[in-house]
């Protein structure tokens, strides 16, 4: 298993170096440059040109690259161009609030979602079987941005029971995290429904029964554990897409993430947040799906001897 | 059979009901009977109701699947009627059974072990590693190497074989009367079946216990079992002792099959036979006798009326009109 996770972090470098390189070619190419972004749209060309000459910027795209590489190597994610400051100071502090989001999110998408899925499968064919599969069709087909925008209506406007806007109390936390939580539940809910009906069908199953199982011992015992090794993967990669995915609940809810920071810097044209970003978070997804990985191979005993 | 009989089957009919309130019939209308400490065979093709017979024996149906008619006599209680509960007492414990696939039989995600002692743990109260001994001595038994290194194995390190007899351990460890075996070589090449065989004729033997032999494959009947039933369509078409019917074969289906036999002595002649065409859907039975389409001999009387099974002396019974031809 160590020799797996080594593997599987040198294969990490490649994917690296992809990603960043196709961010810092689209980010170059783009219109726009260091010093248009500092010294803003009143600034003549000339002082633009000066600017950029000054930090380097009329050099080539791939030597620019490099220098940039080596910097992330010794953790230096450059500054931005609109204030100067390091990448890291303005990109760290905002990853708290992501990642609490996230965390929250996958949580209740997993409590409420995973039991679901089981009862829909062990009592197929009834109503509550019906109505998780309808509800859950749902919400996976309702755009989070109006779900959004419904719960403040009602929890906010119509009951205010709830804040709408900023941080501060748990009850901020609400409405984003039922955005984002609700529809990820629904899908794992459904997920689950079929790896359980899959491994209720299963010959050891049977086996099991043939031993004089009871149903209980059969669920939690026999098909749980199977059925769950698909939806663990899924809520990992849930987990890292809301990490930069956060986006719409962020923006609409007004919490300073860092989902909403990569969308200005974007529109500012902030080249080295938006490059930083993107190394941390693609960095942290690889990191999250190896560790998936990881804890499947612990549940899966023929994935573990896979591994070695 | 004056011996007495541990489990008898008496008009046992298995149904799949549809949607039209048509239902189709699965098993229909068999008569078992399983004397102690003798191996009964059960014989057919695929899709005859052999597998049905035995999750019915076993009460494993799947919904909407279920007993319509006919009693399951197992001292003195009917299996057939018998509340789900109880049932579960005597699976794995009095009645258990082993199954055709040893390669998905068992849970990938839970030592052989731990499956094993499972069944102790269902029935018996006993702690953890008195248990555990016991399982450990019963791998030894059925001639699993290094039992306590392989308690901890999971099914997907094991061999085919070796899986099967973790399962013929699972199966027999709490010794039980009766013992179903579906297929339980279908899956292995023909060396390990043959050792499985034996270890299933030594254990039988040390345990006096009786053993319902579902197979396709007569080679397997002349093996190990005592008496046979053929199984057709979802009904019993004939039934002797092993060496009567293996002498004397009367239905013109139990005849096919002994010709498909391939054989290595004596001159070849031709192709292998075949039974021609295939079983018919137990949704369209004929008329007739169910045989009646494939059968050489058939006649008009066939073709109209459906043949009883009818006792040709020494217990000997066949679903035929035809008289007696050698």
């Amino acid at each position: 298993m160590l020799k797996f996770s080594v593997k599987r972090i040198l294969f990490m470098i490649p994917s690296m170096i992809i990603i960043t390189f196709l961010t810092f070619s689209i980010m170059s190419l783009s219109a726009g440059s260091p010093g248009s972004v500092a010294l803003g749209i009143n600034a003549s060309k000339a002082d633009i040109d000066a600017y950029n000459h000054e930090i380097g910027y009329d050099r080539p795209m791939l030597v620019r690259y490099g220098e940039y590489m080596l910097g992330v190597l010794q953790g230096d994610l450059g500054d931005s161009y609109k204030n100067s400051l390091p990448v890291t100071t303005l990109l760290l502090p905002k990853f708290p609030m992501t990642f609490r989001l996230a965390v929250l999110s996958v949580l209740f998408a997993a409590l409420i979602g995973i039991p679901l899925g089981v009862l829909a499968a062990v009592k197929k064919g009834s109503i509550l079987d019906t109505g998780t599969t309808v509800v859950s069709l749902l919400l996976a087909s309702i755009p989070g941005f109006w779900l959004a925008l419904l719960f403040m209506l009602l929890f906010s406007l119509k009951l205010g029971w709830l804040p709408t806007f900023g941080i501060g109390t748990w009850k901020h936390y609400v409405m984003p995290v039922a955005t984002l939580a609700l529809p990820s539940s629904a899908y794992v809910a459904r997920m689950v429904r079929i790896t359980m009906l899959e491994a209720l069908d299963s010959d050891y199953v049977r086996t099991a029964r043939a031993k004089g199982a009871g149903p209980a011992r059969i669920i939690f015992i026999h098909v749980l554990r199977n059925a769950l090794m698909p939806v663990i993967t899924t809520l990992g990669m849930n987990f890292a897409g809301l990490l930069g995915g956060a986006v719409i609940a962020e923006q609409v809810f007004g919490l300073p993430g860092v989902g909403q920071a990569i969308l200005t810097a974007i529109n500012e044209k902030d080249t080295p947040i938006v490059l930083g970003a993107t190394v941390v978070l693609s960095l942290l997804y690889m990191l999250i799906m190896l560790l998936m990985d990881l804890i499947n191979a612990l549940l899966n005993p023929k994935i573990r001897d896979n591994l070695g | 059979m004056s011996e007495e009989n541990l489990i008898t089957v008496s008009g046992l009919r298995t149904v799949l009901p549809s949607k039209e309130g048509r239902e189709v019939s699965l098993v229909d209308g068999i008569d078992l009977t399983i004397p102690g400490g003798k191996t009964v065979g059960l014989v057919g093709e695929s899709g005859c109701g052999k597998s049905m017979t035995a999750r019915s024996l076993m009460r494993l149906l799947d919904a909407p699947i279920y007993i319509k008619e006919g009693t399951i006599q197992f001292h003195g209680q009917n299996l057939a009627s018998l509340p789900e509960k109880e049932m579960r007492s005597i699976r794995g414990h009095q009645i258990s059974m082993i199954f055709q696939e040893p390669m998905t039989a068992l849970n990938p995600s839970i030592t052989v072990g731990k499956q094993v002692r499972e069944a102790i743990l269902l029935h018996e109260k006993v702690t953890r590693r008195e248990a555990k001994e016991r399982v450990i001595q019963m791998f030894r038994n059925v001639g699993i190497p290094e039992p306590e290194l392989r308690y901890r194995s999971y099914p997907h390190q094991l061999s085919g074989g070796l899986r099967q007899r973790i399962c013929i351990a699972m199966a027999m460890i709490l010794e039980p009367e009766f013992l179903i075996a579906d297929e339980p070589t279908t899956a292995l090449d023909v060396t390990v079946e043959a050792q499985i065989l034996a270890l299933m004729k030594q254990l039988q033997g040390s345990h006096k216990m009786s053993i319902l032999m579902i197979t396709h494959n007569l080679g397997v009947v002349a093996d190990i079992c005592d008496e046979v039933n053929v199984m057709y369509a979802g009904q019993i078409v004939e039934h002797a002792d092993k060496a009567e019917l293996f002498h004397h074969p009367l239905h013109p289906y139990t005849l096919g099959l002994m010709k498909a036999i391939p054989r290595v002595r004596g001159k070849m002649e031709g192709e292998l036979y075949t039974i021609r065409g295939t079983v018919p859907s137990m949704a369209q039975m004929p008329a007739g006798c169910r045989f009646c389409d494939r059968c050489p001999y058939a006649t008009e009387q066939c073709r109209r009326e459906r043949p009883g099974l009818r006792d040709v002396g020494g217990g000997h019974l066949v679903r035929c009109f035809r008289e007696v031809i050698e």
